[in-house]
């Protein structure tokens, strides 16, 4: 048997495996940030699909029927704040005060448009008080 | 009582210690204290089940006195959710661990193992359960007492009130903490260097155990987000639930690579890396899952779990690495491939492909961490990352899983490959063409084709098996049977090839031709998806004391004709501030009806739906009992010296 032939077929694996890899990360990466960090590199960010993460204020959570849209704040612990418009099906995982990941688009002129929201699986939780 | 908890804890991690070293000291031929690193181990099971027993009764006592039952259970709750608080948080997760792993290894001794090996898995073992019983003494101590008692506890999150929570945190867990046992059979062989069969066969035994488990815990898992609105779908690419694919794909990759070791003896060093892999992946699922490192942006670093696990996986790592060099030269392949065209190939090709799936999960698992560790800024990769990178690679790898069981061992001739392939090969062409009809998606087809092609080779192999026997005078009934149980590794494990097609049958039809719609209706509207109308009847509450649940009745058309009542409902619970969704699903052969109540406005008057049509669901479960099945008849002894499996 000739060690060659194995030597190729590995090759072709690994440049099939590396190739494969490129195309999906070019396809999805995306920068996630915290609000601090949005804040700094803004005016850069503007249009374009990042994601972020932070905890949903208090009190902001809106929900229309009608347009099936839920509209909400992500805060952190400083006062940083950014507003969220998000349309699809809202996990129930999500709450006010509890931490959410959204992805989507950044405008600096109006509310960050969201496609995906992922509420962070509650192995704890904390009673209303 | 919860004293006694702890202290049979801390009695644990010093008899763990000392088992450790009688253990190494043991080894250099001095039986007298093997035999006490025996007993220790015995101990061990002893001391984490009592731990466990008190922990339980904690829970079922309601003693609030203790901060983790305080924090997982209340007043009022059912006995089996009360004590699912067991496993709900850190602490208990962790000493469900311990208690499987000393049940694990209770188990290796009782089998007698070889007696040159039994001090390095006794080694092995102590040395892990030091570990997990150093974590629950310092920063994850389930018997953590509040100053004072309190009146009632927080409960448990209602999104886990369901009976996946039962099954599938525990069967994942004991699969991770099972695979601790291989590992120690692994290091065993380096340590004394009896590197062939001793240490594979009983490793490869103990490694389909634990495979069950972790495969069971993904299947389950996969069935409660699907059930369970929350966590999108039945997979949605997230850390916590790679972490526990991870282990299973390598660990596939080790027993399908064991066996060409046991047959050709080759690929022992190959086989050493997997297990070490595996092991250290099963920790590192461990960590991912009870840390929250990954959920949350603030990488490692934010419990104090972090530093610990890492430093422990990195001895986990080195330890085995620097004994596996020692050991290299003794490692030489008995044997070489003998053509590119054979079985051992076919197997070393599927290997490659499991190993390229879990690396690049674990590339876009951890890649917000690498990114931020190597540029400074955090890149995340989606869910299509996944689909793209990982559909394409189990592609291959499902045709592969066709193609091997017909590619002879050392040298298959092409022509009789082809001949072999002829009859599985139209099966694919013929379901292509019929399907060319309704889709034009060249992905789904070529999915679909591989997977005819698949179980035509599995139900053609059986056939050719029962006819044999049938010609020897056997009705066909009894033939099949004994088939079956006359080379059940075999066999079995062409019953989880079978569940594997269906599960990838279920994947491909629901991420090809999903359907959604979604609209807000006044009561007496309809809308249209598929070729169902769902029509809005109206709204009904029922209040109790604790919980309130708000259900819509839609009436289902099926082409017009009435189909039943689907009922999505959505649950507020008193103490918890946001409902808990009950999606409505109606499951059929070919597709399921998915619904979910989206929410009300505030005068009840408009109610907004979501619906999907998931095509070919119901095969996922299915294929995930199979799995089960062929998995428990593989592993189920042998009376005698076993057939070598195929």
């Amino acid at each position: 048997m000739k060690k060659w032939k194995y030597i190729l077929g590995g090759l072709i694996v690994f440049a099939a495996l590396g190739f494969l890899l490129y195309r999906g990360f070019q396809g999805s990466a995306v920068y996630y940030y915290t609000l601090p960090e949005l804040r700094q590199n803004g005016t850069d960010l503007d249009g374009s699909r990042i994601r972020v993460a932070g905890n949903v204020g208090t009190q902001t959570i809106s929900w229309d029927a009608r347009t099936r849209t839920t509209s909400f704040t992500i805060v952190d612990g400083e006062d940083h704040s950014l507003q969220v418009v998000y349309v699809g099906v809202v996990p129930d995982a999500f709450k006010a005060g509890g931490e959410v990941v959204v992805e989507g688009k950044y405008s600096i002129s109006g509310p960050f448009e969201a496609d995906q929201l992922i509420a962070k699986c509650p192995t704890r939780y904390v009673p209303k008080l | 009582m919860a004293d006694l908890g702890y202290f049979s804890l801390a009695l644990a991690l010093v008899v763990a210690l000392f088992t450790l070293l009688a253990a190494l000291l043991g080894a250099r031929g001095r039986p007298e204290l093997v035999a006490a690193a025996r007993n220790g181990t015995f101990a061990l099971l002893g001391l984490t089940s009592l731990a466990s027993a008190v922990l339980a009764y904690a829970f079922i006592s309601h003693d609030f006195s203790l901060e983790y039952v305080a924090a997982y259970s209340a007043r009022g709750m059912s006995t089996f959710y009360t004590l699912a608080g067991l496993w709900a948080g850190n602490e208990g997760s962790l000493l469900l661990w311990s208690w499987v792993l000393a049940l694990m290894a209770a188990v290796v001794l009782w089998q007698k193992p070889r007696r040159d090996f039994l001090p390095y898995i006794l080694a092995v073992v102590a040395a892990n359960q030091a570990f997990f019983l150093l974590l629950m003494l310092s920063v994850a101590n389930p018997f953590e007492r509040l100053p004072f008692a309190l009146a009632d506890g927080r409960g448990l999150n209602p999104l886990l009130e369901n009976p996946g929570m039962l099954f599938h945190p525990t069967t994942l867990l004991a699969g991770y903490s099972a695979f601790t046992i291989p590992f120690a059979f692994a290091v065993a062989a380096l340590a004394t260097g009896q590197l062939g069969e001793e240490w594979l066969r009983p490793a490869r035994r103990y490694a389909l155990v634990a495979w069950l488990f972790l495969g069971v815990g993904n299947i389950l898992g996969a069935w409660w987000a699907y059930v369970e609105l929350g966590w999108g779908g039945y997979w949605a690419w997230d850390a916590v639930e790679n972490a526990g694919l991870m282990p299973w794909l390598t660990g596939t990759a080790f027993l399908h690579s064991a066996i060409i070791q046991r047959r050709r003896g080759m690929l022992k060093v190959w086989n050493m890396v997997l297990i070490i892999v595996t092991f250290n992946l099963c920790l590192f699922g461990t960590f991912l899952t009870r840390s929250g490192v990954v959920s949350s942006i603030h990488t490692f670093g934010i419990s104090s779990l972090g530093p610990l696990f890492l430093g422990f996986i990195f001895l986990s790592l080195l330890v085995p690495v620097i004994l596996l060099y020692w050991r290299l030269p003794s490692l030489r392949s008995e044997d070489r491939l003998d053509s590119l065209v054979s079985r051992e190939s076919s197997f070393l090709l599927n290997n490659l492909l499991l190993v390229a799936i879990a690396f690049a999960t674990f590339l876009g698992t951890m890649y917000p961490a690498i990114s931020e560790a190597v540029g400074g800024v955090r890149v995340t990769v989606g869910p299509s990352f996944f689909n793209q990178v990982n559909g394409s690679l189990f592609l291959v790898f499902i045709l592969l899983m066709g193609i091997c069981p017909l590619v002879g061992w050392r040298r298959a001739t092409p022509r009789n490959l082809l001949r072999r392939l002829l009859i599985p090969a139209t099966a694919a062409a013929l379901v292509v063409v019929l399907l060319i009809i309704w889709t034009r998606t060249w992905y789904a087809l070529v999915g679909f084709g591989a997977c005819a092609f698949v179980l035509a080779t599995i139900l053609l192999e059986w056939f050719r098996g029962v006819r044999a026997r049938h010609r020897k005078g056997e009705n066909y009934f009894t033939a099949f049977f004994r088939l079956l149980w006359g080379n059940r590794p075999r066999y079995g494990g062409y019953i989880v090839h079978a569940g594997i097609i269906l599960i990838a049958l279920a994947v491909i039809g629901s991420s090809f031709y999903k359907v959604e719609a979604e609209d807000s209706l006044n009561v007496g509207e309809s809308f249209q998806i598929g070729k169902y109308t769902l029509q809005y009847e109206g709204m009904s509450t029922s209040p109790t004391a604790k919980k309130e649940v708000v259900s819509a009745t839609l009436q289902v058309l099926n082409n017009g004709k009435p189909a039943g009542i689907m009922a999505p409902a959505k649950t507020f619970h008193v103490n918890y501030d946001s409902p808990v969704s009950e999606v409505a699903i109606r499951t059929g052969p070919l597709e399921d009806l998915y619904v979910i109540f989206l929410g009300s406005d505030q005068i009840g008057g408009l109610a907004a739906f979501k619906a999907y049509i998931n095509p070919l669901m119901v095969w996922m479960w299915i294929g995930g009992f199979l799995f089960l099945l062929g998995s428990v008849i593989a592993i189920w002894p042998e009376r005698r010296r076993a057939p070598v499996p195929a």
